[in-house]
């Protein structure tokens, strides 16, 4: 017998997840907005409010503030536009360290959690577990405040030609306060408080300066547009991460005394990127389209030799109909179809160099120390995608209908990914191109319905898109780490398993049908959409979302499973199942889907588990259809709102995520992990008043 | 004036757009930031290349790891030394000899070890092609060595063949296969050989009181322990007698003295610097009112004779009714000040490696000798003589059973290359022979661990052990 279930109080019971999910998350938003002008000067002010609470127990929250203007200018004559745009926001968001959704392992019998003296219990008759409350203990605090400042102008030099420059500068800083102190850990091992402290401060240019020529014939059968171009970004970051360790007494977390300790860390990294482009546009008889760009970027991501990437585009169009509202079918009727190369630098700063972290904070014999912290990978290149499309756009019945159907392929090579490596290499993974072609292809379907009465409009816009994803080329594969992961020809998430064999009526263990693996299947979605409706009557909208997706995913057992296997206890009484799990095998007689629970972690249970989770078995349909999004908006009569000294009066009920349509058996199948906080719904009332 | 502001403009475009053209080059041209060190900066400046060096101690010691306690408990309740009066997940599969290669301890043994050589094969590398001046770069690479090779004794020791990895180049070491033991133990022997002629006899130029960087010393402590391992009695003999013969370490007549800071028989010494002395003392030493995570097994226990003055090593404590031995070499379970230190080696081990060098090469007075100095030092009686080299192999797999016991995983790697007492055919080796007796799942495959499951999966060229 477990020994839980002798030292603890068995009549003890505590529903976890309403302790833990039982809450009710609140949400507020203000806003308050200012604006006026004319014709050549306009402003716009708005300040705004956001507070946002957890359905978590504790004090957990997110506070926004946040303060937007906008000022533009138009000059007489039209020559020239300036505009800026300034934004301050602030954050503060106050969370814990850890994922406290383990609670919900907790086994329901659990002892009470505090000591007669109000300190947390750790133990019971001997029996140790983990108190939940110690997850609220070690709180994180992240402050940050972001100010932003966009300037925009144009300036046409000649009828023709035009110069345009937009600047924008944005600085954000940080600043994280994570708290472990010693009341939150258990008392029979060895600790001692802990406090990090870090800082970050990002800045950030962006120059996009760009020469505009228009040429149109005079029969207007001849339009050419060229755009010559450049962009510049520039960023640099900053930051100070500070960890204190070994402080005896909350109350003096973070003061520094003879037996602390603190290492400090602090850095800088910079990170450019520049671009210069030519574009050319051209129209023939409002009938053919062309255009074309060339591009070429730089990266300082890159190693010196591989910085350059030389990208481009040519796009064509034909209209096989103008627009023509008198027409009682087809309006109007465009194919077109376009080709490019895109290339991508998302890595992280200086990878190239090799990477040696310093330990300023003097511990062995009194030294600094310096150690490799990364492997240097100089030859890394761009990745770069080939972008195929062709699509046709439509308009139907007096423009009532729009249609879109568009077929794309991107077939992308040379990804950079964080490969695992063997760790035998002294690191456990490296960044580097990944050495196969992948291609991603699919429909994309569009239909867009408007219709407008006297006091009604109705607008429904739906839309459906499959994709497919797969590998098209790997050389080496069979002799790479990912021959047992990859199949060419198949999705990058494929799942190639042993085929599960069900329960052994004798046994209770798990078997496999048969001992070759196959391809099960694979994790992404196949089949995607939206449908988004709005009906307006007089004062009244509604207006409703839905989304669905078709797709399979990893059956919530699998993550149990995963952590500890049903029937097994650990010391922190972290060992509590699903209640599915009631109906395990317990005799040859009650044929059921669970095998026996054991107490035992033996080879033969453990081979079992696997006979489980390394087949078909885990993987299961998780597609679902979910009402993202209904508003209900009823905006006051004028004749009304006006007696109470309003202009505008407007009331609005907004639900988010209120349904779930889903044959999937846990808690959302969107993310599958039960351990992780699902999507929340969230019901929103407000008022909005213009004077 | 709005005029002349127009006119202005368009040249006013230009010129910013050429200050742009210029800038982009030392844009897209980071250099190095100041925090970020590269290989060349390292390697050619003195006080960056001695603490690369002396990082890789700080690395070892920095949390529990490998050479750091784990090796110690780990191979002690995996042989006959230790059990758990309450069994842990953790240690489960360690105690009952059923590891599985996704046991992540194991894992994270291997990852830590072999992170530990790559710190080592970049001095090496990067002090060949050095411009530091020739003391400097024998001292930093002879301590490289000495490392490279202790990691290297503990990875062939645990898990057999490992792939030999001494260059820094992720490309070709990720490919690497498994090399063969003798060729590892080739590459131990001679990087202490390299290190035995780089390094001083000093600790360290500084301190030269400390014994907590490897010097000349250090180099050819471990190298006695690898000729002993490869059977080559005269080289480990010669290697043993140059430690005992330097009158630079002595046995510490207190045997209470042995573990602490300033021991005279004390030939390397990690140094501690966190919340505790010593892994062992602070994983060994129970807390008030709890037992210990780790207890000696009883037949450790009996095998102490009566008097033994090394019965100071191991400590008591009674927990619901129960008494529980558990070692007490250290005797510190918590932090500053630091009178204790992590012992790598020491002289005691020296005289047990003469004293079985000798035995093999029928020098059994010789080897009398040796033990005898263990002995009286834990005031026993000297033995008169060994009857024949069978004798003489039991009372020194006796004495270094008591003398090194709950030390480095001695005992396991005795246990794994001694001989079974019974009719040889009977049982693969000591180790068989001795867990066969008491753990029920014991099995022959589990002589040597399994290589991670993850490492096999990421690198088709290493081959798993057989039996996982």
């Amino acid at each position: 017998m477990a020994p839980d279930l002798k030292a603890l109080d068995t009549t003890r019971y505590t529903d976890w997840k309403k302790w833990l999910l039982g809450g009710t998350a609140r949400i507020t938003d203000h806003h308050v907005t200012l604006s006026n002008g004319n014709n050549l000067f306009r402003y716009y002010i708005n300040g705004g409010y956001h507070y946002e609470s957890t359905v978590l127990p504790g004090d957990l929250y997110l506070k926004r503030f946040s303060l937007t203007s906008d000022i533009s200018y138009n000059s007489k004559n039209n020559k020239l536009l300036a505009g800026v745009t300034a934004i301050a926001t602030g954050t503060q968001n106050n969370w814990i360290t850890d994922n406290i959704m383990n609670v919900l392992l907790l086994v329901p019998h659990a002892p009470e959690l505090y000591n007669e003296n109000g300190t947390l219990k750790w133990t019971h008759n001997n029996i140790s577990f983990l108190n939940p409350i110690s997850y609220l203990r070690n709180t994180l605090r992240l402050n940050s405040s972001n100010t932003l400042i966009h300037t925009h102008s144009q300036y046409k030099i000649s009828k023709r030609l035009k110069a345009e420059i937009s600047l924008g500068y944005n600085r954000i800083s940080t600043h994280e306060e994570a708290r472990w102190p010693k009341s939150a850990k258990n008392p029979a091992r060895p600790s001692t408080g802990m406090l990090t402290t870090g800082s970050n401060e990002s800045q950030v240019l962006d120059l996009n300066p760009q020469l505009e020529y228009n040429y149109k014939s005079r029969s207007r059968k001849f339009n050419l547009q060229g755009i010559a171009g450049g962009s510049l970004f520039s960023q640099k970051n900053d930051y100070l991460i500070n960890e204190q360790g070994g402080f005896t007494h909350d109350d003096s977390l973070g003061i520094p005394g003879p037996h602390t300790t603190s290492e400090i860390r602090s850095g800088n990294s910079k990170y450019g990127y520049v671009s210069g482009f030519a574009r050319i546009n051209m129209s023939l008889f409002d009938r053919f389209q062309f255009n074309s760009t060339f591009r070429l970027d730089e990266s300082s991501r890159f190693g010196e030799n591989a910085r350059l990437a030389k990208l481009g585009s040519a796009g064509a169009g034909y209209t096989i109909k103008k627009q023509d509202t008198s027409q009682r079918i087809v309006t109007f009727a465009k194919l077109r179809a376009g080709f490019g190369i895109t290339g991508s630098d998302q890595i992280g700063d200086y990878g190239y160099l090799n990477d040696y972290t310093r330990t300023t904070d003097p511990q062995y014999m009194g030294y600094s120390t310096i150690a490799a912290s990364a492997l240097a990978n100089p030859d890394y290149r761009w990745v770069l995608s080939r972008k195929l499309d062709i699509a046709i756009e439509a308009s139907l019945f007096k423009g009532i209908v729009e249609l879109l159907v568009l077929f794309y392929r991107n077939r992308t090579t040379n990804q950079l990914v964080n490969h695992p490596i063997p760790s035998q290499t002294g690191f456990t993974s490296i960044t580097d191109n990944f050495p196969a072609e992948v291609e991603n292809s699919g429909f994309e379907f569009e239909v867009n319905i408007q219709k407008k009465w006297k006091h009604a409009y109705y607008n429904a816009r739906a839309t459906l898109s499959t994709q497919k994803n797969k590998l098209l080329k790997f050389p080496n594969l069979d002799h790479s780490i990912y021959n047992k992961s990859l199949i060419v020809g198949e999705s990058l998430t494929v799942e190639k398993v042993y085929r599960f064999g069900g329960i052994n009526p004798n046994t209770g263990m798990y078997t496999i049908a048969d001992s070759s693996e196959f391809i099960a299947g694979h994790h992404d979605p196949v089949v995607m959409g939206g449908l988004a409706q709005t009906f307006k009557y007089h004062s009244i909208q509604l207006q409703a979302t839905w989304i669905f997706t078709v797709k399979k995913t990893n059956h919530y057992m699998y993550y149990m499973y995963n952590l500890l296997a049903p029937g097994r206890s650990n010391n922190n009484l972290l060992m509590n199942q699903p209640a599915d799990l009631a109906n395990h095998w317990q005799n040859p007689n009650n044929p059921t889907q669970w095998q026996k629970f054991s107490t035992k972690s033996t080879s033969q249970i453990n081979t079992s588990i696997r006979n489980w989770t390394n087949t078909n078995a885990k993987l299961v349909n998780a597609s679902y259809a979910l009402l993202k999004n209904i508003l209900f908006t009823w905006e006051v009569k004028e004749k009304l709102s006006k007696k109470v000294g309003i202009s505008r009066l407007k009331l609005y009920a907004n639900g988010e995520n209120l349904l779930m349509i889903t044959s999937y058996e846990g808690t959302d199948p969107q993310i599958g992990n039960p351990l992780t906080l699902p999507v929340l719904k969230v019901i929103t009332l407000g008022l909005s008043i213009t004077i | 004036m709005n005029r002349q502001f127009y006119n202005l403009l368009p040249g006013f475009l230009i010129a910013s757009c050429c200050i742009i053209i210029i800038s982009c080059k030392k844009l897209v041209n980071p250099g190095v930031p100041a925090n970020r060190t590269t290989s060349e900066k390292v390697y050619n400046n003195d006080t960056l290349a001695r603490e690369a060096v002396v990082g890789i101690y700080r690395e070892i010691m920095k949390s529990f790891g490998p050479l750091h306690g784990q090796i110690t408990w780990l191979c002690a309740i995996y042989s006959d030394e230790l059990t758990q009066p309450d069994i842990m997940k953790e240690y489960e599969p360690f105690l009952t000899n059923t590891l599985r290669a996704d046991n992540p301890t194991v894992q994270a043994i291997w990852t830590k070890l072999y992170s530990t050589l790559y710190q080592c094969n970049d001095v090496i590398e990067g002090l060949k092609n050095s411009s530091l001046s020739d003391s400097i770069r024998n001292q930093l690479s002879g301590e490289a060595y000495f490392l490279r090779a202790l990691n290297y004794y503990y990875l062939v020791n645990l898990f057999g063949k490992v792939p030999l990895i001494t260059i820094t180049d992720f490309a070709a070491n990720a490919k690497m296969g498994r090399t063969e033991i003798h060729r590892i133990y080739d590459q131990i022997i001679s990087d202490l050989q390299d290190a035995q002629h780089l390094l001083t006899y000093f600790t360290s130029v500084d301190k030269p009181y400390q014994r907590v960087r490897a010097n000349s010393f250090a180099a050819s402590a471990l190298l006695a322990r690898a000729y002993l391992y490869k059977k080559d009695w005269a080289a480990a003999e010669k290697a043993a007698t140059q430690l005992i013969e330097s009158h630079y370490y002595n046995l510490e007549s207190n045997v209470l003295q042995v573990f602490l800071s300033d021991s005279k028989e004390a030939i390397l010494q990690f140094l501690p610097f966190t919340i505790y002395n010593s892994a062992e003392g602070a994983t060994f030493i129970p807390q008030t009112g709890k037992p210990p995570t780790f207890n000696i097994h009883r037949s450790l226990l009996n095998a102490f004779e009566t008097n033994d003055k090394r019965r100071e090593w191991v400590n008591n404590t009674t927990y619901n009714g129960s008494k529980y031995y558990y070692p007490y070499k250290y005797k510190q379970n918590n932090g500053a000040p630091y009178t204790e230190y992590n012992m790598v080696l020491r002289l005691a081990e020296q005289y047990l490696i003469r004293a079985e060098a000798r035995i093999m090469q029928n020098n059994l007075t010789g080897a009398a000798i040796d033990l005898n100095k263990i002995r009286t030092r834990s005031g026993l009686a000297p033995i008169a003589g060994f009857s024949s080299e069978h004798a003489a192999m039991l009372a020194l797999e006796q004495e270094r059973r008591i003398e090194l016991f709950a030390e480095w995983g001695h005992r396991w790697f005795d246990l794994n290359r001694f001989e079974a007492h019974t009719l040889p055919g009977n049982f693969v080796n000591r180790a068989d022979e001795v867990l066969d007796t008491f753990k029920p799942e014991w099995e022959t495959t589990a002589l040597q661990w399994p290589i991670p499951g993850k490492e096999v999966n990421l690198n088709p060229a290493l081959i798993q052990n057989k039996g996982y």
